[in-house]
């Protein structure tokens, strides 16, 4: 019988298909989000260490009755910026060469304002100002709000340098005010999405933490440290990134009121952490061959000071020093998390293997160390293959035995027939 | 390149089917054509959305089933396949199991697929039909493996996690998939020859 012509179609469409459903991947497009990239920040805080906020060419400056203070309800934190009476401003001014997609993100209220007009403005050079925002009587007396400048869509020259001023414009000399907190001043690019298949978000050391979105983890409850509130563990988490021999870790900690994050309520001291591996998963973590992690972060204002050193279980022998790394959020950024690495042959371990491992924050040393907190609680810890448990060599030993035991066993047959 | 390779494979495998339906070599024709197809459905699986995918739909099956039974699982979102299990016994704490090629499902479903799709004498409808149904049957009998992995350690401690693995759970899917093929191949080949031997006696 000749095979039909309908049928071979058929199977070369079949091919066809699956071949193109293998080059689809390639060609897959991804939507396309925004992401900020800092420029200039201030968070109307008054620091101790001059320059305030970071990525300004200077600080404030400040004419008539403007500065800082504590009063008067700042949004967040404990002090944010005034501007007072008639003729007072605050102009400060950014490097903004090569952004070309700016975007002025600030908190702000106006009150008391009677006959007088409080203006918020940017300028290229410092001396020609567009008007972004002008409040009155009629918009004053308010709450905090927050405002979004896109200042690509105002078609000004901005080249090099960018001048933000706020100040107050006729009235008396003590009335109306205009506050002003939270000021961001950023860089929004189109930035793909990671790849639509979820899971594909490689982890990476750089100090930035949505990759570890979604990402296998243990949370632990606030306020059950045994000791300052710096070292309350929010969560511990893990993560491989394919074909790589590296534990990547997470571990991020509890804000100062135990509250979400909120921009004001973010950790600023430094904190030490250990994370115990159990390399053989017998439950001792105490054996030559297991492993103690030790972390140190600092996080500085505008970046973070992060060392992980890793030690055997039962010496002070160190294996390896990372170096100090920005791996973790600076205080702007709330100071809570830190990401490090832990390479399979420090840890001495193997695809396959299986281990157990628990984080502790503590005091101390850290051969001896005073635990603050713990995660998972309660002397319990988490068991993880880092890869397949079954492991290739096994599950090919195990596929050859099944054979060899079903071959053995046919051949059995046909001597009893 | 690896895309230039399959392609010229995929393509090569495609003339040898044709060479051996043409000429009626039917032996090698359902090997080559099984075989074949079993891995360019593992080959676009492991290379597209499908497997993690896949990952996910196991985990998240397992962890749906796992709550009904009072078993605490969790499940993460940009961690497919990964699937922690809270252990009650001996060791307290968590295991975190991962869904991975051997345990999706996904080289089971190939070689299935393989071997309906070129199934002889049969129907294209009745082919697509008894693919989906197999399909469906190797997810459920893969979320029966996990169940029992996972009821193993939460009852037996992290000690467990190999023998439950290894021997348990792989000897719960072989039976599994043992009986899909029975059920799908077996038996209505059987049924095909009785009914043929049937009209040959009646005949004689």
């Amino acid at each position: 019988m000749r095979v039909s012509l309908a049928s071979t179609r058929w199977l070369l469409a079949l091919g066809l298909l699956a071949f193109m459903l293998s080059l689809s991947t390639y060609f897959m497009n991804s939507s396309v989000a925004k992401a900020d990239v800092d420029v200039a920040g201030d968070d109307g805080e008054e620091h101790e260490e001059a320059p305030t906020g970071f990525g300004w060419l200077e600080e404030w400056e400040f004419s008539g009755n403007a500065g800082y203070t504590d009063d008067d309800d700042p949004h967040a934190g404990e002090s944010h910026i005034f501007i007072r009476g008639r003729n007072s401003s605050a102009v400060r001014h950014a490097e903004i060469t090569g952004e070309s997609a700016l975007v002025l993100k600030l908190w702000a209220r106006a009150d008391s304002l009677r006959s007088s007009r409080a203006l918020l403005e940017v300028s290229g050079d410092g001396t020609r100002f567009t008007q972004l925002r002008r409040w009155d009587r009629r918009n004053d007396d308010g709450p905090y709000t927050f405002y979004e400048f896109d200042l690509t869509e105002l078609e000004l020259s901005l080249e090099n340098e960018v001048w933000i001023r706020a100040r107050i414009q006729g009235g008396s000399r003590n009335r109306g005010e205009l506050f002003l907190d939270e000021i961001e001043l950023v860089n929004s690019v189109d930035q793909p999405d990671p790849l639509p298949d979820p899971g594909s978000n490689p982890i990476t050391l750089d100090g930035l933490f949505g990759d570890w979105t979604g990402k296998a983890h243990l949370p632990d409850a606030a306020g059950d440290q045994s000791g300052s509130v710096r070292l309350d563990i929010a969560a511990f988490y893990w993560a491989n990134n394919i074909d790589e021999g590296i534990n990547y870790h997470m571990l991020e900690r509890h804000t100062r009121n135990g509250e979400p994050y909120n921009g004001s309520n973010g950790q600023r001291s430094w904190a030490r952490y250990i994370v115990y591996i159990d390399t053989n998963n017998n439950g001792n973590y105490e054996e030559s061959g297991d492993r103690r992690a030790v972390v140190t972060y600092v996080p500085r204002r505008n970046r973070s000071l992060v060392n992980v050193k890793i030690y055997p279980a039962n010496s002070f022998s160190k294996i390896s020093d990372s170096g100090w790394n920005d791996w973790g959020e600076s205080r702007n950024e709330g100071g809570l998390k830190v990401e490090f690495a832990l390479d399979w042959e420090d840890l001495g371990i193997e695809f396959g293997d299986v281990i157990r491992m628990y984080a502790v924050s503590f005091t101390g040393l850290s051969g001896f160390p005073n635990i603050v907190d713990r995660v998972p609680d309660g002397g319990a810890d988490i068991q993880w293959s880092p890869a397949s448990v079954l492991g290739p060599w096994l599950l090919g030993a195990a596929s050859v035995g099944g054979i060899a035991v079903i071959w053995f066993l046919s051949r059995r047959r046909k001597l009893w027939t | 390149m690896d895309i230039v390779i399959a392609a010229v494979l995929s393509t090569i495998w495609l003339l040898a089917v044709l060479f051996f339906r043409l000429n009626r070599i039917w032996l090698p024709y359902y090997i080559v054509g099984a075989v074949g197809l079993a891995f360019l459905f593992i080959y676009v699986g492991r290379n597209t959305p499908i497997e993690p995918a896949l990952q996910t739909a196991v985990a998240s099956g397992v962890h749906f089933v796992a709550q009904i039974v009072n078993i605490p699982t969790d499940t993460f979102d940009e961690a497919p396949g990964a699937l922690m299990v809270l252990v009650v016994s001996q060791d307290i704490g968590w295991t975190m199991l991962q869904v991975t090629v051997e345990s999706s499902g996904l080289l089971e479903s190939g070689v299935v697929f393989g071997m309906l799709m070129f199934y002889p004498a049969w129907s294209t409808r009745r082919r697509l039909s008894y693919v989906a149904l197999a399909l469906l049957l190797t997810y459920a009998a893969n979320i029966i493996r996990l169940l029992v992995i996972v009821a193993t350690l939460h009852f037996f401690g992290k000690d467990s996690l190999l023998i439950s693995h290894t021997i348990i759970g792989r000897a719960v899917f072989f039976i599994g998939v043992i009986g899909i093929y029975w059920f799908l191949l077996t038996r209505p080949t059987l049924s095909a020859v009785r009914a043929k031997l049937d009209r040959e006696m009646a005949t004689s």
